[in-house]
């Protein structure tokens, strides 16, 4: 033999173990149930990848995509059943709803080992899928929707009620509370209570001056001469404005009460008593 | 009787007292002008103080101004009531003497008696005063002696208790006022006191008083004109009867104090004696103010020196007195409402 023939028998050789890998070979493919399929169902197909010489490793999985009117492929995986072989699997859905009995096909497809030395092929399989209603005559082509039970809401009416009624009368004692409070409060502030008094008695009579005197000394929290007034605008320094007149009544006071009486036109009690109540309330705000 | 016109110029003698007396005297206005006011309303001072704060001078430098003969006792724990009246001596000659004691050697004309110390004398000392203080007479060599324009200042330090007896209350009750006479606080007043030798010299500062400034065999009368022309309105009147009512039952007029029990605080109110001090203190005050009606300002003004000593506290509360005292008028003056 020449060398070049010496060569050629190992080109050959390799030439026929490559013309023997890249034979097809079918898969063994555990197919799905080929009947009984509506519109929505899964079709599952099974692709052993263990074969007995080696594993099938693929060099790309199918796509996912539709592949014909009736069916679209998702995403296919590989599981390892307990005894470690390796199944493709691959699950088509049924996409398309026919008028009568059809038989479909799972379409035939292959895939390639990643040594370039294998091809699986997968068979189509036929399925027969069904309309979900018949289209005979005379068969109504919807029935009407379950009537639903009713269920006795009396109890849980009443009861919300109840607790409404409850919640409201609550409420409104709690605002009446709190209005009454405030309106007692407003009341028995000092200018408040003297105003009170001076609408029983004439305002120049003693008790009159005796009352705003008594409002003073509330608003202090101490007895208050004209000599001690810097303590009620310490305490109460929203009176200031007021100051002059409120020092007028206290000298006039003095005058009247331990003097020689008063001299010169007399304070108004009263107004005096009206402007400190409205400031007083402007402050309680 | 004396005139309005004589009340006006005894009242710028008494304004020019406590002038004079400020000559010698810093930093103490108020205790000049509460001195002044018991002068004026015939009544005998108590002062109290801490050691060295012119408590002696003060009285001293009144007694300058006010004129009429002085005396003065230093009180000891070995000082007796005899002591007071007379004084026992050999003469020149060999012979025994007995003479005039410090309280009769004067005669009518004592006008001043000022008891140092009065704490360091012992109760029978204090016992024949009080006769002197409240009827201004003492009897002695079988008769009764006199001093009708006396006037007792005394003083008593309040740190030492060791060798001293407690004036009982009788004693104190007697006393128109007692006073507190502080320390200086103010800055220019305490460097002048330290630095100041014009302050140093006693004698020489009293001697800065002009001496005898008020006619005192005339101040019984003055006091009483006083007294008769300041008018005390129905409502004042009730004023001072409330603050009486308040020493004797604080709780009635809502005097409350901190950490005190208060309806075991009092065993007795004010004595009548002590509001009748108040109500012509306050009269004085008034006068001084040159007003012809009393206040509340001017019962304010004296009524913590009239009734802090006189108002008697349970035994338990007693150890307290210093700081309850005071507490307690100034609540009832705070709390007794007037006009009413």
């Amino acid at each position: 033999m020449s060398v070049r023939n010496a060569l050629a028998l190992p080109i050959l050789l390799g030439m026929t173990h490559a013309v023997a890998a890249q034979q097809s070979t079918p898969a063994i493919v555990e197919q799905p149930r080929p009947f009984g399929y509506v519109i929505g169902d899964l079709v599952t197909q099974r692709v052993l990848l263990t074969t007995s010489r080696r594993d099938f490793e693929p060099t790309a999985l199918p796509p996912v995509q539709r592949v014909n009117i009736w069916l679209e492929r998702r995403a296919p995986r590989i599981e390892k059943t307990s005894d470690g072989r390796r199944w493709l699997v691959v699950d088509y859905q049924l996409i398309n709803a026919p008028q009568a009995l059809t038989t479909v096909q799972l379409p035939a497809w292959a895939i390639e080992d990643k040594s370039g030395g294998e091809r699986l092929q997968i068979p189509s399989a036929p399925i027969s899928v069904a309309p979900l209603i018949s289209t005979s005559s005379g068969a109504d082509p919807l029935r009407p929707d379950r009537e639903p039970s009713i269920i006795d809401t009396a109890p849980a009416r009443a009861n919300v009620l109840l607790w409404s009624i409850a919640l409201a009368v609550t409420l409104a004692a709690w605002l009446a509370w709190l209005q009454w409070r405030n309106w007692l409060d407003s009341h028995n502030r000092p200018f408040a209570r003297a105003l009170q008094q001076l609408s029983h008695v004439d305002e120049t009579a003693p008790e009159a001056w005796q009352a705003v005197h008594r409002a003073f000394d509330q608003t202090a929290g101490r007895v208050l001469q004209i000599e001690t007034l810097p303590a009620l605008f310490e305490r109460a320094p929203y009176l200031q404005p007021r100051r002059a007149e409120i020092e007028r009544f206290f000298a006039q006071s003095n005058e009247r009460f331990f003097g020689a009486g008063p001299s010169g036109e007399p304070v108004s009690v009263r107004a005096l008593c009206h402007e400190l109540r409205r400031i007083e309330r402007r402050h309680e705000r | 009787m004396a005139s309005d016109e004589q009340l006006q110029d005894w009242r710028a003698r008494a304004l020019r007292v406590e002038e004079e007396v400020a000559k010698a005297i810093v930093g103490q206005r108020d205790t000049i002008r509460l001195i002044n006011v018991a002068l004026f309303a015939r009544g005998h001072v108590l002062l109290e103080g801490d050691v060295g704060v012119g408590k002696t001078t003060i009285l001293r430098a009144f007694s300058r101004a006010i004129g009429g003969d002085f005396e003065r006792v230093e009180g000891t724990v070995d000082l007796m009531p005899g002591d007071l009246i007379y004084h026992t001596y050999v003469d020149a000659e060999g012979k025994p003497r007995i003479e005039a004691g410090p309280l009769l050697r004067h005669g009518e004309r004592l006008a001043t008696f000022f008891f140092n110390e009065i704490n360091r004398a012992r109760p029978q000392v204090q016992s024949l005063l009080l006769r002197a203080m409240a009827e201004r007479t003492v009897s002695a060599f079988n008769r009764e002696y006199r001093f009708p324009h006396m006037i007792v200042f005394a003083d008593r330090n309040r740190v030492e208790k060791e060798e001293t007896f407690e004036l009982a209350s009788a004693a104190r009750d007697r006393f128109m006022f007692e006073l507190r006479m502080p320390t200086p606080v103010a800055p220019e007043i305490r460097r002048a006191l330290v630095f100041d030798p014009a302050f140093h010299d006693v004698d020489q500062l009293i001697e800065r008083v002009t001496p005898a400034i008020l006619p005192w065999q005339q101040l019984n009368e003055i006091g009483a004109a006083i007294q008769r022309s300041i008018h005390a309105s129905e409502v004042l009147e009730r004023y001072v009867l409330d603050l009486w009512d308040a020493s004797q039952d604080p709780v009635r007029f809502g005097v409350r104090l901190d950490g005190v029990d208060m309806s075991k605080l009092i065993l007795a109110g004010v004595s009548p004696r002590g509001m009748m001090s108040l109500t012509r203190a306050a009269r004085v005050v008034a006068w001084l103010a040159g007003r012809t009606h009393i206040t509340p300002a001017d019962i304010h003004a004296v009524a913590p020196w009239t009734l802090g000593h006189r108002v008697f506290f349970t035994p338990v509360y007693e150890l307290r007195r210093a700081q309850l005292a005071t507490a307690l008028i100034e609540q009832i003056l705070e709390h007794v409402p007037t006009p009413r």
